[in-house]
């Protein structure tokens, strides 16, 4: 099923924030060197905590950010800087994104059905009843009916799930064969969470999508990811399959991710570590999670470790990853 | 569910539903307002003198400016309900042509400085960066340049200012703190997740202010129009009353510039300046109160708790009776 050639691919992609300090403007770098290769029906699960820049790197994909080094390709195409209305317009007819806030991602004084025709009629050129038609096919598509009813309401009489609903619906009115999904379910009840996964996972399979989905719960990247990667202030800490990853982190980083997951069977054996917030500014040294490291040695102060495969389709950036070191 | 399925769906939903929809939000604005007392008094006096204005040639019993041609000085009597100046005009259809102008400029300065306002601040506010600089710095030195003196400087530099020339130093002039508000409003929506997608989307940043920011902003817009109007009518009356530009056209600040003059105080001739002065009065307040019903209804936090039934009201004093008494 999958092509040679990835649908989107990024390539040493670093995004720099310039930040006012007393010493003057300093950078910081949210995305630092990240590569990765998403193909069309099939979704890359970014996996990571608050200020990992899994964010960050999901907006620089849509070109909300224009990353200061590193290439992004779109289906073939350069699109790292590319700028203006009709250039970024073909970027986005390709590319859209679902946020995570289905409370502010929607206009409260729109109903639904406007925020939906506007984009079908701009995107598939349709008018009049055909509109209306593509319209309310687009609601059933999701999952929201009667659809009759749903496209005259407005934000705030549905509820949250019914919200991402029309945003995923909102994404789909475009045409796009890729999404970035922002934490889609982090602000659902968990009760509907499973729901919109498999609403999503139903349109990669009907629409051939390829997804890069941003979570910080690894049980639903394993859920949904079919490869993971997981990142720390930046960098890329392990990437493989989701259940290789699960299965056998190598990185310590991804050890304890794992063990602090609700349920795991290594709860009790996690080790205390530093809560400092990485660095993330320009020009520092080392493995970035060496301050929080519980192996961490003189080697991980020192010097920045590089991707190295422990296994097929399966690398870890860390120096003692094949050492087998158990935490 | 596939697409087969979604159209086989389509003709089971209720075929009215489109006559069942919910209503539009401004709507429903629109209906609470007209519940708040206090719009509702305000646009019933603020009507009343529309309606004058707007059929002032059939309510005026004489010419308003026919200097001389009356007994002045007259009290309010059968023929002249008001009375009659000082210089021999009815007092009555004065006031009356009077209402018209004035409303008049109230509604042109409103509509320049509401739309210069709009148009600035919510464009700066959204686009950010070296527009909204500009466009800020300009606001900022109209901001700081002093309101009155200013009016009076440039209304004194044009000989004889009729009534647009007035409209036109007061619109240009009454628009930055306005524009002010738009912004800081504006600059909230810039980063708001449904601009982003909106953005996403591929329409233009004017396609989405107007699409997607202004409807939002219905509220301050509307607030800002009002007291744009009640601000032109003061502006003009006291311009007028200063005696700056022409004295001919019938305004309520001319005829309080002319009983000034025409030492009405001194003769007792109250029936003179208290019509304008009265009148002033009333459509500020009517509209100062409309802003206040606005208000209430934008905001949800100055919105007092719904008034229950008695039924209900009685239920719950004697639950609190009960625990009390527990």
């Amino acid at each position: 099923m999958q092509t040679d050639q990835p649908f989107v691919q990024a390539i040493d992609l670093v995004v720099r924030f310039p930040v006012k300090t007393k010493q003057g403007t300093k950078y910081i770098t949210p995305v630092d060197g990240v590569s990765f290769a998403v193909h069309t029906g099939e979704v890359l699960a970014l996996v990571g905590e608050s200020g990992s820049g899994k964010s960050t790197l999901g907006r620089a994909l849509v070109r909300f950010n224009e990353p200061a080094a590193g290439t992004i390709f779109v289906d073939g195409n350069d699109v790292t800087h590319v700028r203006g209305q009709r250039d970024l317009g073909t970027l986005r007819r390709q590319i859209q994104m679902v946020f995570q806030d289905p409370f502010g991602s929607l206009n409260p004084v729109r109903s639904v059905g406007q925020h939906l025709s506007a984009l079908v009629r701009k995107h598939q050129g349709l008018r009049g009843d055909a509109l209306r038609q593509q319209t309310l096919q687009l609601l059933e598509t999701v999952g929201l009916s009667p659809a009759s009813e749903m496209i005259l309401k407005y934000p705030h009489e549905l509820s949250g799930g019914q919200r991402q609903r029309v945003a995923i619906a909102r994404a789909l009115a475009v045409k796009p064969r890729f999404i970035v999904a922002d934490e889609p379910i982090s602000m659902l009840d968990v009760s509907i969470r499973a729901d919109i996964l498999k609403l999503l996972n139903r349109l990669k399979r009907e629409f051939d999508l390829g997804y890069v989905y941003i979570t910080h719960d690894l049980a639903s990247a394993k859920y949904f990811g079919d490869r993971m990667m997981v990142l720390y202030a930046g960098q890329v800490m392990e990437t493989g399959t989701s259940a290789e990853i699960i299965a056998s982190p190598a990185h310590p980083y991804t050890r304890l991710l794992l063990s602090s997951t609700s349920g795991a069977w290594s709860r009790d054996t996690k080790l205390n570590t530093s809560v400092e917030a990485p660095d993330l500014f320009e020009g520092r040294r080392g493995c970035p999670f060496a301050n929080r490291c519980p192996i961490s040695t003189e080697v991980c102060l020192r010097d920045r470790p590089v991707l190295r495969a422990v296994g097929a389709n399966h690398a870890a950036a860390c120096h003692h990853a094949d050492e087998a070191i158990t935490i | 569910m596939s697409r087969q399925d979604a159209n086989t769906m389509e003709p089971q939903s209720p075929p009215d539903a489109r006559s069942r929809a919910p209503k539009p939000q401004w709507l429903q604005a629109i209906r609470q307002v007209f519940k708040e007392p206090k719009a509702v008094i305000g646009f019933a006096i603020l009507g009343i003198f529309v309606i004058i204005a707007i059929f002032a040639p059939y309510l005026a019993r004489f010419d308003p400016m026919n200097e001389g041609a009356l007994p002045p000085l007259t009290p309010p009597n059968k023929t002249y309900w008001f009375g009659t100046t000082g210089y021999g005009d009815d007092v009555y259809s004065q006031w009356i042509y009077a209402t018209r102008t004035s409303i008049c400029i109230g509604l042109e300065v409103a509509v320049i400085a509401t739309s210069l306002s709009v148009i600035l601040g919510v464009y700066a506010g959204f686009k950010g960066g070296k527009v909204d600089a500009v466009v800020n710095w300009v606001t900022q030195v109209m901001l700081v340049l002093p309101g009155y003196p200013l009016i009076i400087m440039i209304s004194s530099y044009i000989p004889n200012a009729g009534s647009q020339a007035i409209v036109w130093i007061l619109g240009l002039t009454s628009w930055p703190a306005a524009a002010r508000m738009k912004r800081a409003q504006a600059m909230t929506f810039r980063t708001r997740d449904f601009i982003l997608a909106a953005r996403l989307g591929g329409f233009s940043d004017f396609r989405t202010v107007c699409t997607e920011v202004l409807p939002n902003m219905v509220s301050l817009v509307f607030n800002t129009f009002i007291s744009m109007i009640s601000w032109g009518i003061f502006g003009e009356a006291f311009l007028r009353f200063l005696g700056i530009g022409s004295t001919r056209t019938p305004s309520w600040g001319n005829m309080l510039n002319a009983s000034q003059n025409g030492n009405a105080m001194m003769e007792g001739a109250w029936w003179w300046f208290i019509p304008p002065g009265l009148s002033i009065t009333m459509v500020i307040l009517a509209l100062t109160l409309i802003n206040y019903g606005i208000d209430e209804v934008s905001n949800p936090r100055l919105k007092k708790p719904p008034k229950l039934s008695k039924a209900i009201r009685d239920k719950l004093r004697l639950q609190a009776a009960e625990e009390g008494a527990v």
